[in-house]
């Protein structure tokens, strides 16, 4: 697990207020269907993901298969931070 | 047969049960949101409108209804309620369901000889669109402006209800530009967590935790553009209630300004998304009593009819972990899942023993009424298979909803509605039993809600 999935799944664990257990989470691991991120919730994980990685997203344009899996949340944090690039996790 | 043959001597109701996406306001301010995975299942929640028709009566819905569920309702229910719908399902070109259902019917009424004879119409809500369809099949029924509805119906009339009342109680505060915002927010964020909620938001879309100053700079930078854009502000800052439990008040006001009043029910929401009800029990209903809250309610109902407004009303309320009543959160001028849950346990569990499940689960075939309703009676859990008590399942069209893939490209899931029929400690056990059944229907289920223990529950 890299820097940023790491901090990822540290932002999961404080939205879902500390409701799993951490190292139950790795790439594979679905937002949706495992974390049980709800519609509702999404905002605050992507405000939440602003604060960590000092990021400004633009909400409505954002393609919501990036929160398929761990995997793809991280690779979209990445994409979306100025120094990293595009790039691939793991 | 035709729509108005349909409805002669019938008692009708009338969805879309996503009434207040047609409320929404274009020119407002809007709370950052993501392009929702869900819209799709609102548009197939029509069905759960079942409890609200009489023995034979119509319901009018989006899409029509799975056949194997209405057969199931009626003789569950012993109802002989018939169905009608203008859109053929999810891919018909004419989304506009209202508007579709009027043009539709002004054709039949235009090419008729005589009008139907409804014995009664009720509408979950009204938007322009229904206001021409009540006036077309039952012009001697009052029904409400649209001013009425939208004014009652926005979170402003509750807020300024409770700044009137109790000036010094904690409450939601209206504002309206983008220093008033951060002035109220920041000095409420100085004792806690904040909740901004759009005034004309719908349901919980419309509404955001925030818990820090520097969340709230991040959120006026989003207002500040759209502000310039000349959009009007128009949002409540409220604190962020520490809850014991939510619970909402339903009632009828007639158009002469007779109030009906019916149960309390009390809400299972998790992040302000709405997933069951129960009815309020005595000692809820005796703490209620004792603190003034019928009689505010009553007070919120008349200020309601003073508006214009008759017809539903939903009010919801809270009570805090430290036992004291926030009277009035929000009220809505439409029926609500609350209502239509206790309508039901009227009808198939007088002794109350039941509650409403909402559950959203993934699925990548989707669910078919008939293998879920399989599925329970093989496990012995289907209601009103020989069995007093069981899972009465309520939702047909949304549980196939699932493997479709929403417009913004996510999969959407299946959600399933249904009541518990059983005492309270037997009802986890319907749960646990329930899923086990989508579990071997290869059904992966959301955050099954559970409640809390609590006497007041």
């Amino acid at each position: 697990m890299n820097d940023y999935m790491s901090q990822v799944v540290d932002i999961l664990y404080k939205l879902k207020e500390e409701g799993f257990e951490k190292n139950s989470i790795n790439g594979e691991t679905r937002i949706i269907d495992d974390v049980g991120v709800d519609s509702l919730e999404m905002i605050n994980l992507f405000l939440s993901i602003e604060d960590t990685f000092d990021l400004e997203i633009e909400f409505e344009t954002v393609e919501l298969s990036v929160l398929e899996t761990v995997n793809s949340l991280t690779n979209f944090v990445m994409d979306q931070c100025p120094s990293r690039g595009p790039g691939a996790t793991n | 047969m035709n729509c108005l043959q349909k409805l002669d001597a019938s008692s009708c109701v009338m969805g879309p049960l996503g009434i207040e996406a047609y409320w929404e306001k274009s020119d407002v301010v809007t709370l950052p949101k993501l392009p929702s995975s869900t819209g799709i299942l609102v548009q197939a929640m029509d069905e759960v409108l079942l409890p609200l028709c009489w023995d034979e009566g119509v319901l009018v819905s989006r899409y029509p209804l799975v056949s194997d569920h209405l057969v199931y309702f009626n003789d569950v229910c012993g109802t002989s309620v018939t169905n009608y719908s203008v859109l053929d399902g999810p891919d018909d070109p004419r989304d506009d369901f209202l508007r579709s259902t009027a043009s539709y019917l002004m054709e039949e009424v235009a090419a008729a000889e005589s009008l139907p004879q409804l014995k009664s119409i009720r509408a979950f809500g009204v938007d322009a669109s229904a206001v021409d369809i009540l006036n077309l099949l039952a012009p001697s029924i009052p029904v409400p402006s649209m001013t009425s509805v939208l004014q009652v119906n926005s979170k402003s009339f509750a807020a300024n209800f409770m700044a009137k009342k109790f000036p010094h109680l904690l409450r939601g505060f209206m504002v309206d530009s983008p220093d008033a915002l951060e002035q109220t927010a920041l000095s409420m964020l100085d004792k806690g967590p904040i909740v901004l909620k759009e005034a004309f938001g719908v349901s919980g879309n419309g509404n955001l935790k925030v818990d820090s100053p520097k969340r709230l700079q991040r959120l006026l930078k989003h207002i500040h553009g759209q502000v310039a854009d000349g959009k009007e502000l128009s949002l409540i800052v409220e604190p962020f209630f520490a809850k014991r439990l939510d619970f909402s008040f339903h009632l009828d006001i007639g158009h002469a300004s007779v109030i009906d009043t019916h149960e309390v029910t009390v809400m299972n929401n998790s992040h302000f998304s709405y997933s069951g009800s129960k009815l309020a029990n005595a000692a809820l209903l005796s703490v209620l009593e004792e603190q003034g809250y019928f009689d505010l309610a009553l007070e919120v109902a008349k200020e309601a009819f003073d508006c214009g407004y008759h017809g539903p009303l939903c009010l919801d309320s809270m009570m805090l972990r430290n036992g004291a009543v926030v009277p009035l959160l929000e009220v809505n001028a439409r029926y609500s899942m609350g209502r239509l849950f206790s309508e039901l346990v009227r009808r198939v569990s007088p002794s109350s023993d039941a509650r409403l499940l909402m559950l959203n689960f993934s699925s990548a075939q989707g669910l078919l009424f008939s293998s879920l309703t399989d599925q329970l009676m093989s496990h012995g859990l289907l209601y009103g298979s020989g069995q007093a008590d069981g899972i009465l399942p309520l939702s047909g069209n949304l549980l196939n909803q699932a493997g479709y893939v929403s417009p913004s490209g996510a999969p959407v899931p299946g959600r399933l509605v249904a009541l518990l029929v059983a005492p309270p400690f037997r009802q986890c056990v319907l749960l646990e039993g329930l899923l086990r059944a989508l579990e071997d229907l290869q059904v992966v289920a959301f955050k099954p809600p559970y409640w809390p223990i609590d006497p007041l529950i």
